[in-house]
């Protein structure tokens, strides 16, 4: 397994949750950034704030949303980074992996 | 003398006796209140099929709140259910726990999944869940 830092994506029409952008991972414990008070913690984007009001990120801090995961070594190359030719080889036909831009804005 | 032999070509077990059992798993301790989380996921590569044998999770209160939240865990294959386990608790020790052997199997593309979610305000829990399946090439 390759450990790397990766872009945390809000919820949206394929996922109902905040997820990475890559098919098979695991979140590391204790390793978002950036902490922000009220909003977000070491393990995710607070549901609310202490005022009881929905957390809302702006869109500079949702860009700024990272974490740490463990992804597979068959989706990596040999420097540990996710390899988009082993990727859409391992997942070939599947619209959400098998594309040009499936690495775009991890 | 009779012989008896047993023909194994194209026995279903040869298919899992190719691959090893493989899992999912999810443990994180003193976890924060968090909206909706996909913590792990695994999707199953082309021309293969997952059959999922064992879902397994638990959640602890190990911190207490100001104000308590319904905690979740859930074990989905795409957003469809394999279990979900909630917990409400002020109490430091209180704990939910559940287990189930499945006989599902997900398709190639399906994303089998662990997500949480803690809406409280302040405090923290310890969650722990898995899923095992068996990998095997469609046929």
């Amino acid at each position: 397994m390759a450990k790397l830092r990766v872009k945390v994506q809000a919820p949206d029409a394929d996922r109902d949750a905040y997820h990475v952008h890559l098919p098979t991972y695991a979140m590391v414990p204790g390793s978002w950034l950036p902490l922000i008070p009220g909003k977000i913690d070491k393990d995710g984007v607070l549901s609310t704030q202490p005022d009881g009001k929905p957390v809302v990120l702006s869109p500079a801090e949702l860009a700024q949303l990272t974490c740490e995961v463990l992804v597979p070594d068959d989706e990596c190359n040999d420097q540990g980074q996710p390899d988009k030719a082993k990727i859409r080889q391992k997942y070939k036909g599947q619209p959400r992996w098998d594309r040009d831009d499936v690495l775009t804005g991890i | 003398m009779v012989r008896v032999q047993v023909a194994r070509k194209g026995n279903v077990f040869d298919y899992w006796l190719r691959t090893a059992a493989s899992g999912i798993d999810y443990a994180g301790d003193a976890i924060g209140p968090h909206a909706d989380t996909d913590r792990v996921t695994s999707t199953v590569p082309t021309s293969m099929k997952y059959l999922i044998t064992r879902t397994s999770s638990q959640i602890i209160r190990d911190g207490a709140p100001t104000t308590p939240g319904i905690a979740e865990v859930w074990v989905h294959v795409s957003g469809i259910y394999l279990h979900r386990l909630a917990i409400l608790s002020t109490n430091v020790g209180d704990s939910e726990h559940d287990a189930a052997g499945e006989g599902g199997t997900a398709q190639e593309g399906d994303a089998l999944i662990i997500t949480t979610t803690d809406p409280s305000t302040g405090g923290t829990h310890a969650y722990r869940a898995n899923a095992s399946f068996v990998r095997f090439p469609e046929v």
